[in-house]
């Protein structure tokens, strides 16, 4: 008779491998709860705050009349929400993390805040590890970014502070650049070259960006592509944060008239004349000899005894200078 | 504190002995602060350390004797009937260990009616409150700071209690006999270990000790084949050491055993040595080796 043999069945083999792998790469993911409320507070770092605040919405407390004119337009946007979570609660979990005694959000401020109006004395939480300081700022940068309502202002704290982050996590790095902030923010090139232009931005145009001059990206990238101070300021000066489109063509027709400028003069100088090109560095020194054996130029020669006759451009400077020598001292002497 | 359950929704695989194996080891041998619990209602592991009683209300129930601290005379007591058990948190009854005939172990033990009543609970918000409630009791600073060790003992469940233990435990151990349908039991508590991981967070993970093998009976095929199988497929959570199939386990799980414990055999005994080294392992396995 053949030896006996036995093994475990796959369908059992297949769930005990299934449970070490999800143990091993998910633990910890899960841990949600239904929280009381109250024990949620907003974290201050957030550059994204909605003017209303948890005191604004105490439950039962909500008088519309007594709010400021900018929180009265939040809370009427956020009246949809609020209507949605009174009928059937919060749908996504928010994210915090714990902080003290307390729990701080890292997403879901809205949810919040709409709970809170909703009198709702519970929320479903996902509770995550407190995230390093460049994890919360990508984790805010993404919840932020997409709301149309975030002035430029806020996207620039925001992404300062996500730059920021990122520089103090590589520090051995040089500062972020247009490829890392790209990959980064999974968006283009192009897009990421104009959050790292606001970036840059200078305290003037910064100024302009906090005032609410300065509103979007594209006049952003527009302005700060000027060169010219005075004329960037001018610009600016006359902003008044109204529609971009008209001030970004006339940015584009100051550029393309300096532009022109440019090509004309250069198409006008023929001053330069073209005495030949030589390969051989000893056929260049023999030429150069001759000259400096000149009676008015010999007095020079102690300043061209250091040439370095094997490199082209140190011989192509010397005799620049010889030049302007036979110019001054030969030429107009005459 | 650790807080080790001992699961595995078969029964029969041993885990009572293994579990009051595992409450001797420390107190008796590595001189720690034991706390028993028996969260079957069976209440088979309490009966090894104090000598329960027939349930007047349900013969085949079991209810803990009157406690030794009790006393009808006390005022205090006035409005307590003399008997403890872990079924009293769930009930908001009062909840005092039992001490036993080791010096540093106490028990919890079982009492069988109030145990299959909270297990019978179905309403969600009281399911989630049965789940919470070892793990707040466990919590208790007065406990954390009496006991270095917990070993609980389960009953053959996914049940309530079940899942209340393995929410409250610090590490997890599934005793095995190395045939299909315990093994199958085993893939059951990776389930529960699996979720439970998930929802905890970082601080305070659930260690998986490992399977036990036991009651392994070196001459067959089968028995060896599944521990291989087993081993291969999980090295890291399959122990090394195994209990062979010993009759002197039983010997010392029957009452008025002389002598009681596998722990007072020789120091040359076989299943004394045998059972030391799992101890051992199970020890080593333990995530972090703190106590108190």
């Amino acid at each position: 008779m053949a030896k006996k043999s036995f093994s475990i069945s796959q369908t059992i083999a297949e769930g005990l491998s299934n449970s070490i792998k999800t143990v091993s790469n998910h633990k910890g993911e899960l841990n949600y709860e239904m929280m009381s409320i109250h024990l949620i507070e907003a974290d201050p770092e957030n550059p994204r705050k909605l003017n209303l605040s948890k005191e604004d919405l105490q439950i039962g407390a909500v008088n519309l009349a007594l709010l400021a004119e900018d929180k009265k337009k939040q809370f009427e946007a956020l009246m949809p929400l609020i209507d949605s979570i009174k009928k059937v609660g919060v749908r996504n979990a928010i994210e915090v993390y714990k902080y003290g005694t307390k729990y701080r959000l890292i997403s879901g401020e809205r949810r919040w805040l709409a709970s809170l109006a909703a009198e709702r004395e519970y929320i479903p939480v996902h509770i995550c590890d407190k995230p390093n300081t460049f994890d919360l700022r990508y984790l805010q940068w993404i919840e932020n970014i997409q709301r149309e309502d975030l002035s430029l202002w806020e996207k620039y704290q925001n992404l300062k502070q996500l730059a920021e982050a990122y520089n103090a996590k590589h520090p051995q790095h040089a500062e972020i650049t247009v490829k890392e902030l790209s990959q980064i923010l999974g968006t283009s090139e192009r897009q990421s070259y104009r959050y790292f232009t606001l970036i840059r931005a200078d305290s003037k145009i910064l100024q302009a960006i906090q005032m609410g001059k300065i509103n979007n990206l594209k006049l952003l990238e527009e302005i700060a592509g000027l060169k010219d101070a005075k004329t960037r300021q001018a610009f600016i000066d006359n902003l008044d944060g109204s529609s971009s489109r008209g001030i970004i063509k006339q940015i584009k027709e100051v550029k393309n008239a300096k532009a022109k400028n440019k090509l004309r003069q250069q198409g006008q100088s023929v001053t330069k004349i073209n005495l030949g090109f030589l390969e051989n560095p000893a056929t260049a020194q023999a030429v150069f000899n001759m000259l400096i054996a000149h009676e008015k130029l010999s007095q020079f020669k102690p300043l061209f005894a250091a040439v370095d006759w094997s490199s082209t451009n140190k011989i192509t400077q010397a005799f620049r200078k010889i030049f302007g020598l036979i110019e001054k001292n030969v030429v107009e002497q005459k | 504190m650790k807080i080790i359950a001992v699961v595995n929704n078969k029964g029969g695989v041993g885990k009572t002995t293994i579990a009051r194996i595992l409450a001797e080891y420390f107190s008796k041998i590595r001189n720690k602060r034991v706390l028993a619990i028996d969260m079957d209602s069976q209440a088979n592991f309490s009966n090894r350390f104090i000598k329960m009683e027939a349930d007047e209300y349900d013969r085949e129930g079991k209810v803990p004797p009157l406690h030794p601290y009790y006393d009808p005379a006390d005022p205090e007591d006035k409005e307590w009937d003399g008997r403890s058990s872990i079924a009293g948190i769930f009930f908001g009854d009062p909840v005092y260990p039992y001490p036993t005939a080791i010096n540093n172990l106490e028990i919890l033990p079982a009492y069988s009616t109030k145990m299959l009543l909270a297990e019978a609970v179905s309403r969600d918000e009281v399911i989630e409150k049965v789940y919470d409630q070892l793990h707040k009791f466990l919590t208790l600073p007065d406990l954390k700071e009496n006991y270095d060790v917990v070993i609980i003992d389960t009953a053959p469940s996914k049940g309530p209690l079940t899942r209340s233990v393995v929410r409250a435990a610090t590490d997890i151990l599934i005793p095995s006999t190395m045939e299909p349908t315990p093994i199958e039991g085993t893939q059951g508590m990776m389930h529960l270990w699996k979720t439970e991981s998930l929802r905890r967070d970082s601080s305070n993970p659930l260690n998986l000790i490992g399977i036990l093998a036991n009651a392994f009976d070196k001459r067959t095929s089968i028995h060896k084949d599944f521990y291989e199988d087993l081993k291969t497929r999980m090295p890291q959570h399959v122990l090394d050491s195994i209990i062979t199939r010993r009759i002197v386990y039983t010997e010392v799980d029957s009452e008025g055993a002389t002598p009681p414990s596998i722990f007072d055999y020789s120091d040359s005994n076989p299943a004394k040595i045998e059972i030391i080294n799992v101890c051992k392992e199970i020890e080593a396995r333990l995530v972090e080796k703190v106590y108190g």
